[in-house]
């Protein structure tokens, strides 16, 4: 059985893009056969971050809407055999996803995959409650402020109440909490809200903190999931967060502010 | 430019008395008026009222229902809107230039005259309340057995408890029982109502993180924390 996973926030900028990718690219690579849904029709993203962005010839629109075969507008990921991606449209809008056409899509990859990460757009409207609809877990994606805490809470309530699983009285979706852009000298500063603050808030399991890291930057701008920088800090974090998504215990890591050593504190760092 | 605003809109629940009408003599319905304020008269000095007029509206005339409203503002009474079937009412609402509402709440009412307010079913919510939900206990008590989020909002024409932390909108007693009570695990609400009378975050007295009640005392709410 394939298990969908949506990848959601309600806030927009908080690393939903980010974190699809590298959770799908984590999941590939730990040998699970992969696919990476963009929902974001009209402001596609997820192809620049996989870098695939000049491969895309079909995109989902043109499959819920039968105009490609899904095989068609799969795109395989050059890093990873058992990765792919179905791109969204960039010039249609999210009116174009209806459920019974993604209802269709989804089947069809649930022959061939074991993962099916759906990258939701920002916001609560259609194009984000089509991205959830069908999932069976969603990891959302917080970052240690009040208002990405507060969306998130909102995006919780939609996936209790307007997903398949609630409307039709099945289980319910499995929740994870995911923060990102932590900055631990933020938080001691008491700037941004700490771990147990936003746990106690949202009351969800924690899946893995992400710590803020110019590592995410780089990586997306060289178009590269950021798990495939081993050595980088949000790397590992994130390949921590896809160990613990199968069952494994591991501790959180980069929680703490980093010492700086002596000569960081006089040339500055 | 001024800095004032020429307007704000401030929304607000209150108890409307609801006169029900039920033939139409105009000698027996100003009799019968008279007789009723004087049992209560402070409740019913310049208090919102609405006639109920849907169990005479066949035999209905603009002379009629001109002389009650002349009764009911003599006695004091501010007469604002016609209650019933909305349909039917709209063209004499529109005529007397009067509001309409609903008269729905007949099955909170007669419970509450035929049973102790205590006497209500309680609605239970197992999961949170996320922001941006709403849950209205209609003639219930409401029991939630998980947290309230800041932005959401729980409602019940009873009394409201929560077992775990209160941060959203609370509003017990939303008919007008006074004797709704909100109680809490944990108070870190946005906002706190019974029947109508409420106070926002900025201006509770209490403590946060607290267990605490929250009751109606002669209009004012008291809040008691453990």
């Amino acid at each position: 059985m394939a298990k969908i996973v949506v990848i959601t926030s309600g806030k927009g900028g908080v690393g939903k893009t980010t974190s699809s990718a590298a959770i799908s690219m984590g999941l590939a690579l730990r040998g699970h056969k992969t696919v990476v849904i963009d929902f974001d029709i009209g402001l596609r993203n997820l192809d620049i971050i996989m870098n695939c962005e000049r491969r895309v010839v079909f995109d989902f629109v043109n499959v819920i809407q039968q105009e490609a075969s899904l095989n068609q507008a799969l795109i395989k990921d050059k890093r990873c055999d058992n990765l792919y991606i179905l791109p969204a449209s960039q010039t249609r809008d999210k009116d174009a996803l209806t459920k019974e056409g993604v209802k269709k899509v989804l089947d069809d990859l649930a022959e061939q995959f074991d993962y099916i990460v759906c990258d939701s757009p920002a916001g609560i409207e259609q194009g984000a409650q089509m991205a959830l609809y069908y999932a069976d877990e969603a990891i959302v994606v917080t970052n240690p402020e009040v208002s990405s805490v507060r969306d998130s809470d909102r995006i919780l309530g939609i996936l209790q109440s307007k997903s398949y699983r609630a409307e039709t009285n099945q289980p319910p979706v499995r929740e994870h909490l995911l923060i990102t852009r932590y900055d631990p000298e933020r938080v001691a500063r008491g700037d941004m809200l700490d771990v147990p603050d936003i746990e106690e808030i949202l009351a969800i399991p924690l899946l893995g903190i992400i710590p803020e890291s110019q590592a995410v930057l780089n990586a997306s701008n060289k178009g590269m999931p950021v798990v495939l920088d081993e050595k980088s800090d949000a790397g590992q974090a994130y390949l921590d967060t896809v160990a613990r998504f199968l069952g494994e215990e591991k501790p959180h890591r980069f929680l703490e502010a980093q010492r700086k050593g002596f000569l960081k504190r006089v040339f500055g760092g | 430019m001024t800095d004032t605003k020429p307007l704000a809109v401030r929304a607000r629940m209150l108890p409307i008395q609801r006169l029900i009408i039920e033939h139409l003599d105009p000698g027996s319905f100003a009799q019968r008026l008279t007789d009723k304020l004087e049992q209560a008269p402070a409740l019913f000095n310049r208090a919102p009222v609405a006639l109920d007029i849907g169990a005479v509206l066949a035999e209905l005339t603009d002379n009629s229902l001109q002389q009650m409203l002349d009764h009911a503002r003599e006695q004091r009474l501010v007469v604002f809107a016609l209650a019933g079937p909305k349909d039917a009412l709209t063209p004499w609402c529109e005529r007397f230039n009067l509001a309409w509402v609903d008269d729905k709440d007949r099955a909170a009412r007669a419970s509450k005259t035929e049973t102790t307010p205590t006497g209500l079913e309680t609605q239970v919510i197992r999961q949170p309340v996320r922001s941006g939900q709403q849950i209205y206990a209609r003639g219930a008590h409401l029991l939630i057995m998980n947290q309230v989020s800041s932005g959401a909002e729980v409602i019940a024409d009873g009394s409201i408890h929560v077992y775990g932390a209160l941060r959203g909108r609370a509003i017990a007693g939303v008919q007008g029982d006074t004797l709704a009570e909100i109680v809490c695990q944990n108070l870190d609400a946005d906002l706190l109502a019974i029947a109508g009378n409420y106070q926002v975050r900025d201006d509770l007295h209490a403590e946060p993180n607290r267990p605490t009640r929250v009751r109606l005392e002669e209009d004012q709410l008291v809040i008691e924390q453990f």
